[in-house]
């Protein structure tokens, strides 16, 4: 049956249409080889020439180290690799003393090209991932990325060694995401490692990992890893579009490649969601996602997103569902607060004061006498103290943190309001809508929530709640033309899925999600086996002595 | 023009059900059937769901085509063209009544001293917005606001059973006192009111994904509409009784203020004035958009959205001077409207059909 809400990829993304043409077909050629381009240098059988060039490439930088050795004594070699991203240890100990050590026939051998290169190296060399290049620019590229590449006198080729081995910080919990139950370790800024982690948890053949380069200088490697069998038509050819048309000069983080990537750049909401736990990119991939690894950064992209998954945390699956759905529903609830209690308390102090319980209204407005300003611009004014300690608070190193905190709470909460600046009930509310900003699990939605919450005080100080009901529609509306990679960015919701609605509000037990998500447009939407929820033994013997009979 | 959304039937059931749901809840009317008033209203909505059949057998019989186009085949370029003038007219001053509804609640109830136009103006421009975005958007904000908006509407239903002494179902009584009579008139009335605006969804039927199967959803949307609002105005008849239910203004913002649980569920007025705009922004976009997309397709433009932003300004000055007060509202809603709606909503689909089927005029086949 085909699904109304479901736009051709290429037609849901009509803006970046046309462009990824234009591109020349050098432009693939410049990504994939360091720039600038080293189309005139080539390998020559002179071992010193090459060298030579390598030296003019590399302009004589003093991390790359050159040396001349001789193998079994006769044949004239060299080794070429970066200090620092090789493994010294390994080029020393193994591999130039068993190259040293060769017996002398063999590198008689060498010397006379008696047999083909690759023969006679499958012979001597010691090292299970090597490659044999042809071109001077696979030469750098090899040894930027850390192999150390042997050159040989006589000999148009070379042999690159994967020696990559770098200083690297070690798995450790991730700091964003902390869970109470549930795995600790978190990707880290290596790109191998962490697909290494991904692999742990899905050993099958059907996990792809598909390699990019993006960046003329980072020349970042970019992984897409999906589950074959599992993902989407289309979104993968979308994805690698979307990909190509990235042309510039450096990817430092993974979200550079979300915003050349994302359907909407104009919307304040986040439109890919990142994570630093495997665990997620496993459930994301076993949904049929796909998963964007960047190196140099832990942050792994996961796309299509949902607006619900920014209210998931993944410890939701890991604790029990009763608690799960109670965590959702108040999640929902925080995000409410977050964006709204401020303006709706100006909206009701400024405007609708009929609204609350007279005793209320009488004790807010005894606080309110001798405040010098309007409601609005008291919470706009706290507001902004607040985002000013909070941004303190972030960047201050951590010894300093604790003055902050001493500042923030007594110059601010007390001393303020016993001068009359601002009244008690304000203090409250914008602390209460802090707490709740930072009590949303993903700090990307967090941040949009705290942007529109100003637009939100604004327009409830201008017009009260019809400002606010306004600034809620019109946020829904824009959310409502959200898409993810042609998916509805508020699916399931709207589109509505009955079946999706298992994974929304409520988490259902484990047993009772035998499906995928129909929005991602997977091709297998069974998760696992029919009737999988546990029976108590005495009703499952009642049952099988029944179905004895 | 070609809208190249397409939405769901589900989707259609939703659109339908909000923007029936709409303004009618805001100046639900008791009318000449006083405590009756839900009796016609039931009938009104069986009858509704006859105008919804005729209204999909338009649907079917021209499958991907908007009335603003076949009607050009059916009664000739001429005859066609004075038509769909008309039908865009009503669409016009439709949206306009919508917004003039919503503003005048602000004015009236909620934020006195602040202009109409104010209201009128933002909530036109977010209007204009939505139009923009396109039908997809719309309809996934129906499916987004329409069930938000009738749990809202059964659970103050509930809440005022719940609020002890409040409900006097003998306010119901006497059931058909004066004859059938003063039925049948509020019938007629309540039939044009929300159910008869549904011919508007003539423009929207086409991009429905599967045209053959359009007629469920719209008359499920009219059945339950005409069940839910039915409810409310047996609340509103037994919480306030029938006569004062008449004189006042929003009898539901009356009804609904009276609820009180414990002291701790109370003041709920809000809630509904909540429920009220979100609806009301509903309806007005969807009218809003079908007022956009039938200029677009007279003028035979290409896209729509060059015209969403001119419509805005001329529907914010239009507005205020539909009329003057809001008496003169009720009593437009109430005995104009039926007769001034009446081509549109029953002639105007009927000759087509009509004419169709004699001239034998066959829809191209989407």
């Amino acid at each position: 049956m085909p699904r109304p809400f479901r736009r051709p990829l290429r037609a849901a993304l009509r803006p970046l249409k046309g462009r990824a043409t234009q591109k020349d077909t050098s432009g693939g050629q410049g990504q994939k080889y360091p720039y600038p381009p080293l189309e005139h240098y080539v390998l020559t059988p002179d071992l010193k020439l090459n060298l030579q060039q390598l030296e003019e490439i590399f302009h004589r930088s003093g991390d790359v180290v050159k040396r001349d050795f001789c193998i079994g004594g006769r044949a004239r070699a060299a080794i070429v690799y970066i200090d620092g991203l090789a493994d010294k240890t390994l080029i020393e100990d193994t591999l130039l003393r068993t190259l040293q050590h060769v017996p002398s026939e063999l590198a008689q051998a060498l010397v006379d090209r008696s047999a083909p290169l690759d023969r006679l190296l499958e012979i001597i060399v010691p090292m299970a991932d090597v490659d044999f290049v042809e071109k001077m620019a696979d030469v750098v590229n090899h040894v930027l990325n850390g192999d150390a590449v042997l050159l040989f006198e006589g000999y148009r080729q070379a042999m690159a060694t994967s020696t990559r081995s770098w200083e690297q910080r070690s798995i450790s919990e991730p700091l964003t995401e902390g869970v109470v139950r549930g795995p600790r370790e978190g990707f880290v800024e290596n790109l191998r490692t962490n697909t290494a982690l991904i692999r742990r948890r899905l050993k099958t053949p059907d996990l792809v990992v598909d390699n990019l380069l993006v960046g003329r200088y980072s020349q970042t490697n970019v992984s897409l890893v999906y589950l074959k069998s599992l993902v989407g038509p289309g979104l993968l050819e979308e994805i690698r579009r979307r990909l190509d048309r990235i042309d510039v000069d450096g990817i430092l983080e993974s979200a550079y490649i979300e915003e050349f990537i994302e359907d909407n750049p104009f919307s304040p909401f986040p439109q890919i969601d990142h994570t630093e736990r495997p665990d997620k990119v496993a459930a994301a991939l076993l949904e049929g996602r796909v998963a964007l690894l960047i190196d140099n950064t832990p942050f792994v992209l996961l796309v299509p997103t949902l607006f619900v998954q920014f209210l998931q945390a993944s410890e939701d699956y890991y604790e029990r569902y009763w608690l799960a759905s109670f965590l959702r529903v108040l999640r929902f609830v925080i995000l409410n607060i977050a964006l709204l209690l401020p303006s709706a308390y100006v909206a009701v102090s400024t405007y609708h004061q009929e609204m609350l319980p007279t005793n209320l209204v009488v004790r807010l407005a005894a606080q309110r006498e001798g405040i010098p300003f309007p409601a609005v611009v008291e919470a706009l004014l706290l507001e902004l103290v607040f985002e000013i300690l909070r941004e303190a608070g972030v960047r201050l190193p951590r010894v300093v943190g604790q003055a902050v905190s001493i500042v923030g709470a007594l110059v601010i909460g007390e001393a303020a309001v016993s001068a009359g600046l601002f009244s008690p009930a304000m203090v409250i509310v914008v602390a209460l809508t802090g707490i709740s900003s930072f009590a949303l699990p993903k700090f990307s939605m967090a941040i949009t929530i705290r942007l529109l919450r100003f637009i939100m005080l604004i327009l409830a100080g201008v017009l009260g709640f019809y400002g606010i009901m306004l600034g809620l529609l019109a946020v829904l509306v824009h959310l409502n033309t959200l898409r993810s990679f042609g998916v509805p960015y508020l699916a399931p919701v709207a589109p509505y899925h009955r079946r999706d609605y298992k994974d929304v509000f409520v988490r259902a037990p484990r047993w009772d999600q035998e499906l995928r998500p129909t929005q991602l447009g997977h091709r297998d939407p069974r998760r696992q086996a029919e009737g999988l929820q546990p029976v108590p033994p005495g009703a499952d013997k009642g049952e099988k002595s029944g179905g004895g009979r | 023009m070609r809208e190249e959304g397409r939405i769901s039937g589900w989707q259609l059931c939703m659109l339908v059900m909000g923007f029936l749901i709409g303004t009618s809840t805001l100046i639900i009317p008791v009318g000449p059937a006083r405590q009756d008033a839900w009796i016609a209203f039931l009938l009104a909505g069986g009858l509704g769901v006859g105008l919804a059949y005729l209204y999909t057998s338009l649907g079917k019989r021209f499958p991907g085509e908007t009335p603003l186009e076949y009607s050009l085949r059916v009664l000739g370029r001429w005859g066609g063209t004075i038509l769909n003038v008309l039908f865009i007219w009503y669409a016009f001053h439709l949206a306009s009544l919508v917004l003039l509804n919503i503003a005048e609640l602000y004015t009236m109830v909620v934020m006195i001293t602040t202009p109409l136009i104010v209201f009128i103006g933002v909530m036109a421009g977010l209007a204009a917005l939505a139009a923009r975005a396109g039908l997809e958007t719309i309809a996934r904000l129906a499916e987004l606001l329409t069930p938000f908006i009738v749990l809202t509407m059964l659970t103050l239903n509930i809440l005022c059973l719940a609020t002890p002494n409040l409900v006097r179902w003998e306010n119901l009584l006497p059931i058909m006192a004066e004859g059938p009579i003063p039925v049948v008139r509020g019938m007629f009335d309540t039939l044009a009111f929300p159910f008869g605006e549904t011919v508007f969804f003539l423009v929207l039927l086409p991009f429905v994904v599967d045209p053959g199967r359009t007629r469920r959803p719209f008359c499920l949307a009219v059945i339950l509409v005409s069940l839910l609002l039915s409810s409310v105005l047996v609340r509103n008849i037994t919480v306030l009784g029938a006569a004062e239910s008449n004189r006042t203004i929003f009898p539901s913002l009356a009804a609904v203020r009276l609820i009180n649980i414990g002291d701790v569920l109370q003041r709920m007025d809000s809630l509904i004035i909540f429920i009220w705009t979100f609806a009301g922004f509903l309806k007005l976009s969807i009218v809003y958009y079908i007022f956009v997309l039938g200029t677009a397709q007279l003028f035979k433009l290409k896209d729509v959205r060059p015209l969403t932003l001119p419509v805005w300004l001329l529907l914010t000055f239009f507005t205020p001077h539909v009329y003057e007060n809001v008496q003169e509202m009720l009593v437009f809603a109430g005995r104009v409207w039926p007769f001034y709606f009446l081509p549109l909503y029953l002639f105007h689909p009927a000759l087509l059909l009509l004419v169709a089927k004699i001239r034998g005029v066959k829809g191209r086949g989407a």
